[in-house]
Order: structure tokens, then sequence, then C-alpha cells
């Protein structure tokens, strides 16, 4: 079995971006494993600019956004293999993949970091009822076909959901001289950012069609028109608002979902809100030593942003191997004073996890968590440690409606830990909820959804609340996700942090 | 001049090809589909159904019971995944209750084994059921398989010992004849410009299509939801086939292991009523879980699309019966958002209501094995034997000795233990190459699906092959890939590439050349 | 975009924030705009006023190859322009290799902007 120090696995903007800064922070037995036959994951098919702003102050294609990233890991000279794919994960952080030219291969890792990226909503999970033949695919699908093979999968498209992958491929089917006939969005608002709503739809006057759904796509062997009707508050369909579009083409492009069945199969706590791991605040699963960052964590709308966190888990995988590393001398140090005998490496290592385990059994205790409050879902990090290293903490999280002059703040109730009764109860019953899964981060699983937001009534009504941060917003949307920094030492003494969003709903 | 041309290649068409391949006949086998299993075989949830439900004395609860027995052996001989784990029938209420003892009755006369359990012994056999459930029909033989693997390894062990098929050749007309019948197909001209006697002037121009007449001395007709149109052009003892819609939605594999039985509440008052054999829930040998299905009369017995008011039946129906399955009795919600897939087809119901099995007094020499709706699928190869036997009753023929009942069929990557892996890889370095992810199925098994006999030759021809493209993304990574291999083995363009045959084109053009 | 004489409002495309801008005509014709988070949203209502540009993405044939390359235009472009544009680098097909950042087309219908290829295209060479 070969042994690497840090395997990143996915070769996209996250895993590149992790690689890249685990080896700046002093790791040098990295290993990229890529699926696809060259790095960059999805960007290979994103021709399209507005990439790097933030993180290269330019203004790159996606391509180009990856290539930055292909070239630092060349030039520092970082092992990755493509065509290969990680068949299996195991929870002692071993790994089985396969690859032509390596066959298959086992690998032991001391660390781990995930970056497999998202995969798309199908036509078929939306349960979007009608003819099964062909001009049915996911708007990314598409753009493998347009941007990697040179191919029009269509002429005249319909697409449904505003997601931003579909609201691009709109521009570039028009621009390809291809007639969109329309966006059909269930909700009364874009899903995707608004400047792609801006410079893709409306610069080329596509109809938009809100609250509204595909009732029935019609044709036989391949599309030849859709049924587009309006939904009630419920999303369901009212009967006879339907009308006819022509198309050939119907495209997919409403929603993103992690890609997290290796991460599952390992045994790593999920969560239900993000569909990605629950980590702490350094990106860290509930299982030692493996960290998630990019779309496999939570759907991000920027790969500027993914790559930053893909940096943040190199760096925190980093670190964490470095006290590993101090750890197991110490630990070899003392066993030879008492035994004199030499220990086998393997069983140093095991040692290495127990202690480690039990270790970070007692942090758990001091584990803050993060709680998702009033207008707010799908929070990442779900649990602080309160000995963290770091000096800042990142927290992302989506609106989960749109806001217009908005105030998204960041508190503690104070009296969480001292009165037993009356507002304290729901997140008291998401404390217990956690304590019958396997571990403290299960806690905030159970929380995440629907205990604390009870919370976070009952925190309103009491008087303790102690403010961390406030931010104002002009505008929310649930299509931009929200980051919100805070300095780790303003957390110290907090028992737990609920975010919440105030403003006026739109 | 053919002995045997058997009408369709469904599961019963392929089942009896391959028992008449026992002997040494000259069988044809007619499909009108662009691909075998075209029809209901496709549309199948893959349940081996035991018999505990078919009216006693029907030509359905007749075959039942010993087509489940030769299921299992067939999938055994032709190396196709089948998993015996029983069917679990529940009630939940007071008519429920009379609706088992009913079924109890049934299954004693066909001699199923079946019996009722209550708690606490029902707690012993499924300890995670729901505490409303009062009591179950416990059927042992109950199993499930892969309705297209099945139909696929029968036709091509058929083809392995001699019967010849021709897709997409669809049967216009059957005369009688001296010799027995004349059996006319239009097919593409391009397929029929092999075939001796069919000259270029047959060829008509609207679809480039062209009849084809072949003589046999018997026809079986194994048309399934058009084995009415088949039997009404030779016998004068019409029947009607009323196409009944059934759609079915197919959970993510992410809990099945907590689903060791499939668990159906009995029929009464639910969507469908009497015309389904229940809701069921169903493990599928893929792993992934099968929900349904409803039943409704529709006209065209080919009719696929997946209707709303199906899937609303059916998830509504789980949603609320969740809480009785071992999945749900802890309080787990329904989980929506791991459905992947829905399909649906037809049920090819006869008005006769039964199976509609042998020869019409008016038409020696043309055999039926038509109205075979659930459970003929069960039932294909019990049906198979009884028309097969027909056949050889009147043509006396000798026995093929060289035939093989069995198929070699390598195990799927996804199924290998890792040592298995190595080797294959080693074999060939394409079984490294993963191209559905989600299925894990690799290059190596796709390049095999096209190949085989009666390969595939499209995108979905390939996923009820392989599973690629059957998984939580739905063909959205592998299909691009799929379409590069299909290209590639059958020597077109891309742009050629079918969905699933015919005009199904996957792509409309080359990009930036406007 | 909501238009009236005085008053309109644009979404600034120039980063993903997606500000929400007002520009309002003041007595004197002077433009006043708000709502932009940097001065970058102020350059841009100002130019998506008199003359909106777009960067335009799209991709490329090269001679001999089967696949295409992926090209961008160095700058904006005028957005009236952006069909005329793309029908020029559809008619274009340069030779491979090609390298990224190699300038594919000069002075793209006359606007100045060069067309540069975003990726390597080299003969042989599959993606």
């Amino acid at each position: 079995m070969k042994e690497v120090e840090l395997v990143v696995i996915g070769g996209g903007a996250a895993g590149m971006a992790a690689a890249v800064s685990a080896y700046k922070n002093g790791v040098r037995d990295i290993l990229i494993l890529e699926r696809n036959s060259a790095l960059g994951g999805v960007l290979q098919q994103c021709i399209h600019n507005g990439f790097g702003l933030h993180r290269f102050k330019e203004d790159l294609t996606g391509v180009e956004f990856a290539a930055r990233y292909a070239d630092m890991v060349q030039e520092l000279r970082i092992p990755y293999l493509l065509n290969t794919f990680v068949i299996e994960l195991h929870s002692d952080r071993t790994i089985t993949a396969v690859s032509p030219e390596e066959g298959l291969m086992e690998i032991r890792a001391k660390a781990v970091v995930l970056a497999m990226g998202c995969r798309e909503r199908s036509r078929n999970a939306l349960l979007i009822p009608g003819a099964r033949g062909a001009g049915i695919m996911t708007a990314g699908t598409a753009q493998r076909y347009l941007n990697i093979d040179g191919y029009l999968p269509g002429r005249r498209i319909v697409i449904v959901g505003s997601g931003d992958i579909g609201l691009i491929m709109a521009r570039q089917f028009v621009l390809e001289g291809c007639e969109v006939a329309a966006v059909v969005e269930i909700m009364p608002y874009s899903g995707g950012l608004p400047r792609n709503m801006k410079q893709c739809i409306e610069d080329f006057d596509i109809p938009v069609y809100y609250n509204s759904v595909i009732s029935e796509v019609c044709g036989k062997e391949r599309v030849s028109s859709v049924l587009v009707g309006k939904v009630d508050e419920n999303r369901r369909l009212i009967p006879g608002t339907e009308f006819e579009i022509s198309c050939d083409t119907l495209l997919i492009s409403a929603g993103l979902i992690p890609e997290n069945e290796l991460t599952e199969s390992a045994g790593i706590a999920m969560s239900r809100a993000t569909k990605g791991a629950l980590v702490t605040e350094d990106l860290q699963t509930s299982i030692p030593g493996i960290f998630s960052c990019g779309n496999v964590l939570h759907v991000h709308d920027l790969v500027d942003f993914v790559s930053e966190e893909g940096e943040e888990a190199g760096r925190n995988a980093a670190a964490w191997l470095l006290a590993e590393k101090e750890t197991a001398l110490k630990e070899t140090a003392s066993k030879e004073t008492v035994s004199k005998e030499a220990v086998s490496k393997e069983a140093a290592s095991k040692e290495t996890t127990l202690a480690e385990t039990a270790s970070k059994e007692e942090t758990k205790a001091g584990n803050i968590r993060v709680l998702s409050g009033d207008g707010v879902g799908g929070i990442v990090p779900q649990t602080v440690r309160q000995d963290t290293p770091l000096p800042e903490v990142h927290f992302m999280f989506r609106p989960l409606a749109r806001y217009r002059d908005a105030v998204i703040t960041a508190r503690y109730r104070d009296t969480v830990n001292t009165s037993g009764a009356g507002e304290n109860g729901a997140a008291r019953t998401a404390s217990t909820g956690g304590q019958t899964g396997q571990n403290s981060m299960n806690a905030s699983g159970a929380g995440e959804n629907g205990a604390a937001r009870t919370a976070s009534t009952g925190g309103q009504t009491g008087q303790n609340n102690r403010i961390l941060i406030r931010k104002r917003f002009l505008a929310l949307t649930p299509g931009e996700m929200c980051k919100i920094t805070i300095p780790a030492e303003k957390l110290k003494n907090a028992p737990e942090i609920i975010f919440d969003i105030e403003g006026t709903q739109v | 001049m053919f002995d045997v041309i058997i009408v369709g290649a469904g599961s019963v068409g392929c089942a009896t090809a391959r028992e008449l391949s026992r002997y040494r006949l000259r069988v044809l086998v007619l499909e009108k589909g662009h691909d075998l299993c075209a029809g209901a075989s496709k549309c199948n949830s893959g349940m081996i159904h035991a018999g505990y439900d078919p009216i006693p004395g029907t030509n359905e609860a007749k075959f039942n019971a010993p087509g489940c027995r030769l299921m299992y052996q067939i999938c055994d001989e032709l190396s196709v995944p089948c998993l015996k784990n029983g069917t679990t029938i529940f009630a939940t209420n007071e008519s429920g209750m009379r609706e088992l003892y009913k079924l109890e009755g049934f299954a004693r006369e066909n001699h199923v084994r079946a019996e009722i359990v209550t708690p606490p012994s029902l707690y012993e056999l499924l300890p995670d059921i729901g505490k409303d459930v009062k009591a179950v029909l416990w059927v042992p033989d109950g199993g499930v398989t892969n309705p297209f693997c099945v139909t696929f390894a029968l036709a091509e062990n058929a083809w392995a010992n001699g019967v010849e098929f021709y897709k997409e050749a669809e049967v216009t007309d059957i005369q009688k004849s001296e010799e027995g019948f004349l059996v006319t197909a239009r097919m593409p001209a391009s397929q029929a410009m092999d075939i001796p006697g069919t000259t270029p002037a047959d060829a008509q121009p609207e679809g480039g299509t062209c009849p084809v007449t072949f003589s046999a001395r018997m026809v079986i007709n194994c048309a399934g939801g058009h084995s009415d149109v088949i039997n009404n052009m030779v016998s004068e003892k019409k029947f009607r086939i009323i196409p009944r819609f059934g759609a079915h939605v197919v959970l993510d594999r992410k809990h099945s292991d907590k689903l060791t039985t499939t668990l159906m509440e009995t029929p009464h008052d639910l969507p469908g009523g009497g015309h389904t054999k229940g809701m069921a829930i169903i493990t599928t040998t893929g792993g992934t879980m099968l929900l349904g299905c409803d039943a409704t009369e529709v006209d065209d017995p080919d009719f696929t699309d997946t209707r709303r008011e199906s899937i609303e039946q059916i998830v509504d129906y789980f949603k609320k019966a969740w809480k009785d399955l071992p999945l749900g009795s802890d309080g787990t919600p329904f989980p929506e958002d791991e459905i992947i897939s829905i399909f649906g087809g037809c049920r090819p119901h006869a008005d006769t209501n039964d199976f509609v099995i042998g020869e019409p007094d008016d038409a020696p020499g043309f055999v039926n094995a038509g109205g075979t709706e659930s459970p003929a699928f069960t039932a294909c190869y019990a049906i198979a034997q009884h028309v097969a036997g027909i056949c050889i009753d009147r043509l006396k023929p000798p026995v093929n000795e060289n035939f093989d009942p069995h198929r070699p069929a390598k195990k799927a990557f996804r199924d290998m233990t890792n040592e298995e892996r190595r080797a294959a890889i080693a074999e060939n370095p394409d079984y490294a190459k993963i191209v559905c992810r989600c299925e894990m199925v690799t290059e190596a098994e796709i390049r095999d699906a096209i190949r085989r006999p009666l390969g595939a030759r499209s995108i979905s021809e390939v996923k009820l092959r392989t599973r690629a493209g059957m998984g939580r993304c739905q063909g959205g990574f592998c299909s691009p890939r799929v379409l590069e291999i299909l290209s590639e083995e059958l020597g077109i363009s891309p742009l050629e590439v079918t969905q699933c045959g015919g005009s199904s084109r996957v792509l409309a053009g080359l990009a930036c050349n406007a | 975009m909501k238009k009236t004489d005085k008053h309109q409002e644009l979404i600034c495309i120039i980063c993903p924030r997606g500000c929400r801008l007002t520009a309002e005509t003041g007595p004197d014709g002077k433009l006043e705009i708000s709502g932009n988070s940097c001065p970058r949203g102020i350059e841009y209502a100002r130019q998506e006023l008199t003359a909106p540009m777009r960067v335009l993405t799209a991709l490329m044939r090269l001679q001999n190859m089967e696949k295409p390359v992926s090209v961008k235009t160095d700058r904006p472009v005028p957005k009236a322009l952006l069909f005329d544009c793309a029908a020029e680098i559809y008619r274009t097909h340069p030779a491979p290799p090609v390298r990224r950042g190699d300038i594919l087309i000069r002075d793209l219908c006359g606007t100045g902007c060069n067309v540069v290829a975003t990726r390597d295209a080299i003969a042989g060479e599959s993606r």
C-alpha cells in the first residue's frame, strides 16, 4: 500500500487550491487524484468570463482560472494522477482508486482533502412529467457538449430553472444562432446571480416565466414542445394555466447537489441542510484528518470562493499534519521511556489516531454550535472549536428569501448554559438529539434545521442576546451566498452562535 | 422457410426463442422496436412474483408459480443477478386483513408457500416494520431480478444457440399459406437489403423502410401490447388489449440495506385498486429502490410518458405509508430528495382478463402468448415452455445437441472484489476507465454491451445493459462519453448517435458554424 | 431595468456582487450614480447608459482539428456588435497549434479589440 501524507480527491478549483496551499504551508508529500484527463474540473467547460475578480483581481474565463491553478500545481511539482477514479474511501483514510496507467491502487493517507465537487439536479429528480425521448439534459451536460466537444445539443431551447449555468448557456446559445424560447423558474425570483440575469437574459430579451413549472414535456422520440403552467404558493401547478412553447431541447438548471457518496461511505457525518459533510471551523469533518472544501462541502456561486475555501482546507490540513507529527513524536518518546522497546511504526500511528480521537472527544465539550436563525439556511461550519488556532472564522450560508435593506447578525444567548427551561428548551432538544449521534457534530446536524430556528425565536424573546456582529446589506437573495468573517477571539466565550437575517422580504 | 417465427422480443418472446433453441429448428424473432426488450419488459419492476395472488384456475395462476421457479433457474444458468428476498404484503386495517386472508387462500390453491404473520413473531421477521401494521402475508419464494438483463440474456443465449433476430422489423401482415404462414415485416431498407430476395425497388422512399415477407410453418405471438393486433390478423377469435399504464419512482440506494424484502400493502382502497398488486417498495438487484406502481387505462400500449397524476399518486401514497415501512418507522420522513428517476409503461391487459395462451381453433399453427400483463414477466419461461411445447409436438424436431444453456457473462465491475477488479484491469485497461460515476460502470463494460450479439446501439440501450446513466445524476456526466464510445464502436458520426433509436438524435449540429 | 426620464436602475455586472445602481439625471444634465460599492460601479453605469460594452467569449474552429478552442475578446466590445463579432470569430479558422493568450484575430470588427485563445489547442492532444 502506497503511503502519502496528504491526498486531495478532486483536481478542480477546490482541490488544486487545497494542494497548492498545503504545499505552501510545508506539506511536501501530496497527491491529487483527478478523474478527468486534465486538471480543472468543471472549469474546463466554463469558457465564459467573470472568474478570478476576487482571487486574482482580474477578469478571467473559467478555463483561464483553472489554468492559473494548474500552473501553480505544476510549478510546485505537486504530483497528480489524471484519469484516476476513487472507488473507495475508508474511515482510516485509506483510499482505493483505479486508473488505466496505475491499475487498482490502494493509498494510505495521513490526511485527506475532499474536493469532489457537485452534480446537477436531473429532470427526473425534479419530477418533470411527460415524454422521455431525446433533447432533455442538464445545462452542464449541454455546456460540455458545446464547449468541450463542439456540438450544439439543440436549436430552440427552453430552460427550466434560473441557475447560473442555465443563464450562461442561454447567452451562449443565442450567440451560436439558436433561439432560447423561455426560462421557466418555479420561484418568484431568479436562482442565479443578478449580473447573469442582466448580461445573459435581459441583454437578449429572453422571456422569463416566474412562479412557473413545466407541467409536461411533449414529443415522441425528441422533445417537440413543453407545457408551462403557473404554481400556487405551495409550488403546486394551478390547473388551467398551462400554455405551450415549442422547442426541441429542454435544459435543466435547477440546482446543484454535492457529490458526497464517497464521504458518506467513509461514515462521515453529513448535514441535511448543505448535503455536505458537517465540519468544524477548520473544515475538518467528523473523521479527524479528513477535510472538505468547495462544492462538495456546500454549493458555492463563485469559483473564487471555492478556491479560497480550498486554500483554507489545504492550510488547515497542513497544520493538522504538523500537530499530528508533534503528538506522534511525544508519544514515541514517552513510550520509549516506559518500555525502551522499539515501537513498530504501525503501532505508533494507531496510538496517534487513538490519542487524537481522545483529545477531540475532550474538546467537544467546548465546541460552539453554529445555528441557523431567521432567514438563514445551510450554514458552514456547523461547529467552532472554542480553542481554535485560527485567527478568524468564516461563516457562509444562504438567505432563505429575498431581502432589501437587510441586516445580518451573529449573536448568542449567554443564558444558554445556565437556565434549563423555557426559552432554551429548543436548544436543549437540539443537543439531546446530538447525544444519540456518534459525536458532537451530529448535534449541530440535528439542530441545524428546525431546532435552531425555534431556538432563535426563543432567543429573541429572551433578554440576554449578545451581538457578535451586525452587517448591513442593500439586498440579499438565495442565489447569492453570504460570507461573514468574525475574529476568533470574539467567539471565545460564546456558547453558541446564531445567525439571523432581518429586513424587508421582497 | 422458417420453422417458427416469434413476433416480439420481450421477455416472453426471448424466453420462447431460447426454449426452442434446444431443438434443431430454424427460428426467427421479429421485433418492431429499435432494441429488444422495448415494450412492457422494459418498464417492468423485475419483481419475481411467487404466484400467491392470481385467481386460482386462470392462466395467470397456472403459469405464475412454475414461472417463478424457472426464473431463478434461468438467472442461474445465464448469470443474471437475482435476489430471493421474499414478498411481504402488509395490512394496517380490517379490510386489509380480510384481503390477506383471501390471498392466503389463493396461495394455498395455487400451491404457493405463504404464511400470515402477526406480532410478536412479525417483529422477529421484520424488526423495523411500522407499529400500525397488523399482520403480513409472508411469501418466502418472491424475489427480484433485472428484467432487462433477463431478456437480453435469454436473447443472447437463443442467438448463440442458432436463433435469428431482426430488430426494427414491425409485423404488418400475416397470411395463412399452404406451408403455414407468410409474415410480412416492415424494416429499414439498409437491413432489408441484406435479406435474400429483397430488391432496392421494394424500398419505400418515406422513412427508407421496406416490406419483407418471410414464410414459416408456425408463428408464435409474443407481441405483448400489440398481441391483439397480431392475433386479429390471423384469427376470428379476436381479443383486445387494454393498456394499463403504471409508473415507478426510483429512490437512490442510500438506505436500501434497511429493506430486506419487497413490501407492499394489500391492494384494497389503494389508487389503482384491484388492477395493481398493490403499492410496492422493491430493492432492485442494482441496489436502488422502486416505488410503485399505479394503474391507469390509456389508449396507446407503447405509452411511456411519465404522467403527473401517477407520480403524485405514488409520492403521496409513500409519504403517508412511510411510517409503516422499515425505512420510516423510526420517524424518518419520506426522502423526496433521494428520488433519482421516474419511469412508466403499459401492462398489456387483455379484455379476456387473463393471459391469452395457445392456438385459436381457427388458426392451427398460430400460437398465442399474448395479453401478457403482470405476472407474465415472472411467468415468461413457463409460458415459453408451454408454447414451445405446442411447436415441438407439431414439428417433432430433433434435439439440438450443441445447445449450451449457459451464457458467458462477466461480473459487473461494481460487484467485483478489489482483487477481481485488479485482474480485470490487468487484462483490459478499459476496466479502469469509469464512465458512469454513479453506478461505477467502466468503458470496458460499455464497449462490451455494444459489441455483444444483439448489442446496444443507442444511449438508452447502453443504459439498460450496463446501468450507465441509471444512477443519481441520470446520465448528466456519462452520456457525452457514452455517445463518443457509441460513435466509435458503431462507426458513425457523433451527430448520428441517438438517445433511443429512430429520430431521437442527441445532438443537433456543429457549434460555431453559424 | 426600470426606465423613466430622470431615474434609471441598473445592475452592475463588473463583479459577481451585482450592485443595484441608481442613476439620476440632475436638472443640470449631470448623472448622479448611487448604490455602487466601489468606483467601478460609477464607471460601469456611465458606460452602460451611453454605450454598453461586453466581453465576448466564444468557441473558434481551428484548421484540421475536431474540437474547437475557447476564445475571448481582450477587452469589452460594444454590446451592439456582439453578433457581428461572434460571426467573425466563427468565420475565422486559424491553424494549430494555438497557445493560451495567442492573439487569433486583431482589431475584431473594427472595435480595436483582439480575440485571444483562452486555452492551448495542439493537434493530436486531447483534453
